[in-house]
């Protein structure tokens, strides 16, 4: 589903992300770890196209296109969804709306009939259930008052609203206690399919308790310099990440 | 000292000559009652003393009158003919409990419906000729609106005509709002049309103030308020000025607040060539507490200039102030935001924000903040911003598929939506939100086929 190879890229002029290839099939889950300023936002960044972040060499594969040559809309509309780290407040512009909005650009794009309001909300309830959401969130702008939770919980709603091929989760753990994090990641898990991918980026192995990956990968100094099974997550709870960027150096 | 550095075109000395004997002319036709006739007469001095604004004045440094001297105001087009029966399509609120439409700054009775219970809409033309509202229009007109201070204060007063007379009764709760329309018709009329308005003690009512226009103009007004807002009445004043591309707007508002009232004016510019707003409320009595808020939408090369005065006279008023710009094209906005707390108006509070998006590299804002604080004890604050759309914000929409066009336009609308969601009445909401949309849409595409 998605190819990286011999990635390179910067975020603004500083190169971060120095060579890296990766192979994702349809129905895995593959968790990307790393300490802090290996890479990891860069290349979720760099996946979703947010501006500002520039490939330099290599290329991404998305289903067989160019994901470089794509507009973020048009990554989101081909199957490409990222959990952000920080969730965006957007004061004036309503929840409900925008998710509303948001399905039917997707839905157009795929051929498929744009929901009404009562249809849309029957799906959205549905949905807010599993990921534990109270509903006068939705009447709200986004995000705007919303604790780091509850964000959290709006950005996987999103996510299961939307139905994307590949879900790239940055660092979704962060901030959240254990009960949100059970919630967030049986949101998450509810999603794990055969047709579907998932890419979990995060610091702590704690999340991989609750999303089982079923192949890890070490990000350090922009470069993949370990992989393998779950059990690599375990081990680097235990060593913490230093005997493997000496390796890497 | 407006003297001194004058640069007036010979084109706006000949229209304010023009004026002056306009009103002469009124005067000599019209059998005033004995003070409107001398507030007129002084009023004519006054304007021939200032002649027309000049950018050399502080408080017109940022607004050029030039596209109004351009055109000669003398010579209306009489010829072409008002359409005051296209005006119910195009303007009545249908929630409205009574409701004054002046076409060219005439009351026209048959479009009105003055009377409600509770409240009572007249016409000035009628009461300045004596009659039941004599003694009602001498307890407004002129009350507030120095001529001496301000040259279109002194424009509308010398050639005052016609208006509407409000009254809310003393401790009147009124449902639904009172509406007046000024509809510019004739092209290179100049219509001076005042309003007046009395709240009573105790009273609660709310009034719109629409401008549109028939045709393509170029129209002119002139528009003088006076409020006078008496102990604990509450009063809402919603300013609609969305008149056509040709239509040039200078609103002078002047309020007066007693004893523990609120008074909210919410002022939305969304049409029109070039507005000038200038409002001043005076708390002049303790307890007392005034909202004032503002969206202005620029598209083409609209110019939109808000002037505003909080003057807190007692002890214990509150002033709260928030005016957004919303600017595309190559349209320019001007706010300037003066606060005044006198000696003794101990415990004031007031805050001012104008914060400002520009849609494109050529629109333009000049935003500042006045204070003059004379009281030691006081809370004042005040903020400006001038930005462009949240980098992130657009991101995050497009990352949920959301196009870059749409995203903007939700963006855009999200910004404006705090004015719309603080108007009274659910209606009127509805009403002026399709309005504002469309303003705003005209503000985005010129924009969004520009560089990304």
């Amino acid at each position: 589903m998605l190819e990286i190879k011999n990635l390179h890229a910067n975020a603004g002029d500083k190169p971060i992300i120095k060579g890296i290839d990766l192979s994702i099939r349809a129905g895995e889950v593959h968790a990307i770890m790393g300490p802090n300023g290996s890479g990891k936002s860069t290349l979720s960044n760099v996946l979703a196209g947010r501006p500002g972040y520039t490939v330099t060499s290599g290329e991404v594969l998305f289903l067989g296109r160019d994901l470089c040559a794509m507009e973020p809309e048009v990554r989101a509309r081909e199957g490409i969804f990222l959990a952000f780290q920080y969730p965006v407040e957007i004061p004036g512009v309503n929840n409900n709306y925008f998710l509303k909005a948001s399905l039917n650009a997707i839905r157009s794009h795929r051929g498929e009939p744009e929901l009404d309001a009562m249809d849309f909300l029957k799906l959205s309830k549905e949905k807010m259930k599993l990921v534990e959401m109270p509903s006068e969130l939705m009447g709200r702008a986004i995000n705007q008052g919303f604790s780091g939770g509850e964000k959290k919980r709006n950005e996987i709603l999103q996510m299961l609203l939307l139905e994307p091929k590949l879900c790239i989760l940055d660092e979704t753990d962060s901030g959240l206690d254990i009960d949100a994090l059970r919630v967030v990641a049986g949101g998450v898990n509810a999603l794990r399919g055969p047709d579907r991918a998932m890419l979990v980026i995060t610091h702590y192995q704690r999340l991989l308790d609750y999303i089982v990956p079923d192949h890890v990968h070490v990000l350090s100094g922009g470069r993949i310099v370990k992989s393998g099974g779950k059990e690599l997550a375990l081990e680097l709870e235990e060593k913490g990440y230093g005997w493997l960027e000496k390796g890497a150096a | 000292m407006a003297r001194e550095g004058r640069r007036v075109s010979k084109a706006g000395e000949r229209l304010v000559a023009h004026w002056s004997e306009a009103s002469a002319d009124l005067a000599s036709r019209s059998e005033d009652v004995p003070f409107v006739r001398e507030l007129r007469a002084h009023a004519r001095l006054s304007l021939v003393e200032q002649g027309l604004p000049h950018t050399r004045l502080e408080a017109w440094r940022h607004t050029s009158l030039a596209a109004l001297e351009a055109i000669d105001w003398a010579t209306p087009d009489t010829a072409a003919i008002p359409l005051p029966d296209r005006l119910p399509e195009l303007a009545f609120d249908p929630d409205a409990a009574a409701r004054a439409v002046l076409v060219d700054g005439r009351l026209i009775a048959r479009l009105s419906s003055p009377s409600v219970p509770g409240a009572r809409i007249s016409s000035i033309a009628q009461a300045r000729s004596g009659g039941p509202e004599e003694s009602l229009l001498g307890g407004v007109l002129g009350q507030l609106a120095d001529p001496k201070l301000d040259a279109f204060t002194a424009l509308n007063t010398a050639l005052l005509d016609d208006g509407a007379l409000i009254e809310i009764g003393r401790g009147q709760q009124l449902e639904r709002p009172l509406h007046v329309v000024f509809a510019a018709a004739t092209t290179r009329r100049l219509q001076c049309p005042r309003l007046a308005v009395m709240a009573r003690a105790g009273s609660r009512g709310m009034l719109v103030v629409e401008h549109l226009t028939v045709g393509d103009g170029p129209h002119l007004t002139s528009l003088v308020t006076e409020l006078i807002v008496e102990a604990d009445a509450r009063l809402d004043v919603i300013f609609l000025q969305r008149e056509g591309d040709g239509s040039l707007l200078v609103s002078n508002v002047h309020a007066r607040q007693s004893r523990d009232s609120r008074l909210a004016i919410h002022t939305l510019s969304i049409g029109g060539r070039l507005i000038r707003n200038s409002l001043a409320c005076l708390l002049a009595e303790t307890g007392s507490e005034t909202d004032m808020r503002g969206l202005f939408v620029g598209a083409g090369d609209r110019h939109i200039d808000n002037h505003t005065i909080a003057d807190h006279a007692a002890p214990h008023t509150t002033s709260r102030e928030l005016y957004k710009g919303v600017l595309g094209g190559e349209s320019r906005g001007v706010f300037c935001g003066r606060v005044i707390v006198r000696p003794g108006a101990q415990k004031a509070d007031s805050t001012q924000s104008n914060p400002n998006l520009l849609l494109t590299a050529r629109a333009e804002i000049d935003t500042q903040p006045q204070l003059e604080i004379y009281a030691d004890d006081v809370k004042c604050s005040h903020g400006a911003t001038i930005g462009r759309l949240d980098e992130d914000a657009l991101f995050f929409l497009r990352s949920r598929g959301i196009g870059l066009d749409e995203a903007r336009v939700l963006l855009t609308r999200g910004f404006a939506s705090e004015i719309l969601e603080a108007l009274p009445g659910d209606g009127l909401r509805e009403r002026v939100g399709a309005w504002v949309e469309a303003a705003l849409e005209a503000a985005i595409p010129e924009s969004i086929r520009g560089p990304r």
